[in-house]
């Protein structure tokens, strides 16, 4: 009854096997290549942006000169109360005058605004895109518990693979004619 | 050898559906950005002053839209009354806080459907229009309806304005 399944089973194994394989490597690619052409990834720490951007989510940047930010853009400051944090909210106001950049932003799901400025010369971050929930994967990749699960237990099971191999390989081989009897 | 092209193709096309589901992912995770999307912030309030009394009592906010988008209008209405002992003629005008949308928002101000001033923000600045003439201890109701038009940049779409709707009164005799 169950005879001719197997292979269509491997098959249907294969193809999702290589779907995840394939899903992950875009969605890490996207988070890594755009690291090569200056770009910068961040992992969202609050939900002030909600929908737009949720906690969680991993948001890839570009540098861009204050001038070029137009309102609705989500740009990326330091926290101008001083905490050093950094913001990722969006452009309501920009005004150049005397040299700088006067930007009025919010958090879409915030009430409040922030009021800050940035010399014209200077640069800011422009969000460009984000990764749904890919920061949790790498905060918990970076987390001591992540590292001992993804690299650490990873790495000792290569070890060990690594090491039956050459044990079986150094095995004498069996004699295929007499199997191997005295 | 059937086997073996079997399970390429298998390999692939599962492949080809992981990549496309990531990309299909990210696209549709792109934040909103840009005016067209974002909407503008568009808040009216009124001020009271010794001569009038505004309700919701002033400076309470008696629109507050946070994404109104082009071809969308928002409405609002307060009331003012007349704390003085005359009757008073009394001129509107709104006081943008900022420019972006003086071309494109485009007001109405009436009272008792009858049109007190209309036309873009940046034509509304000073007092003018039809004066609203409100009797000692009386009341009256001022609507403000305010239509974004189509705007010229996308930028414009997402501005953040606070208008201020300011009287200037004279006695009627």
């Amino acid at each position: 009854m169950t005879r001719g399944h197997g292979p269509a089973r491997r098959l249907i194994a294969a193809a999702f096997a290589w779907a995840a394989g394939g899903f992950v490597l875009v969605l890490f690619g996207a988070a890594l290549l755009p690291l090569a052409f200056g770009m910068r990834t961040y992992v969202v720490q609050s939900g002030s942006m909600t929908p737009a951007i949720r906690t969680g989510d991993l948001v890839v940047s570009q540098r861009i000169t204050p001038a070029e930010a137009q309102i609705g853009d989500i740009v990326m400051f330091k926290d101008p109360g001083g905490t050093g944090e950094l913001i990722s909210h969006r452009v309501r106001a920009v005004h150049l005058h005397a040299g700088r950049a006067y930007f009025i932003t919010r958090g879409d799901a915030n009430t409040g605004f922030e009021h800050w400025s940035v010399p014209q010369s200077g640069r800011i971050g422009q969000v460009v895109y984000r990764l749904p929930k890919l920061g949790y994967v790498i905060g918990g990749v970076s987390s001591p518990s992540g590292k001992l699960l993804f690299i650490a237990l990873p790495a000792l099971a290569l070890l060990a693979l690594g090491l039956i191999r050459i044990w079986q390989t150094g095995r004498p081989a069996v004699d295929p004619v007499d199997g191997g009897a005295p | 050898m059937a086997a073996t092209s079997g399970i390429r193709m298998a390999r692939l096309a599962g492949l080809l559906a992981g990549v496309a589901l990531a990309t299909g992912v990210i696209l549709a995770s792109l934040p909103s950005s840009g005016g067209a999307a974002v909407g503008a912030e568009v808040t009216f309030y009124a001020n009271q002053t010794g001569e009038f009394a505004v309700s919701p009592p002033g400076p309470a906010t008696f629109i507050d839209d946070r994404a109104l988008h082009p071809g969308q209008t928002v409405s609002g209405s307060f009331r003012i009354a007349n704390q003085t002992g005359v009757t008073k003629s009394i001129l509107l005008s709104a006081e943008p806080s900022a420019s972006d949308l003086n071309a494109t928002l485009r007001l109405r101000l009436a009272s008792g459907g009858e049109t007190l001033r209309e036309g873009p923000l940046d034509r509304l600045g000073t007092p003018g229009g039809k004066p609203l003439v409100v009797a000692p201890g009386e009341s009256a109701t001022v609507d403000l309806a305010a239509h974004l038009e189509t705007a010229d940049g996308d930028g414009a779409a997402a501005a953040l304005v606070q208008v201020a709707i300011q009287f200037e009164a004279g006695s009627k005799r």
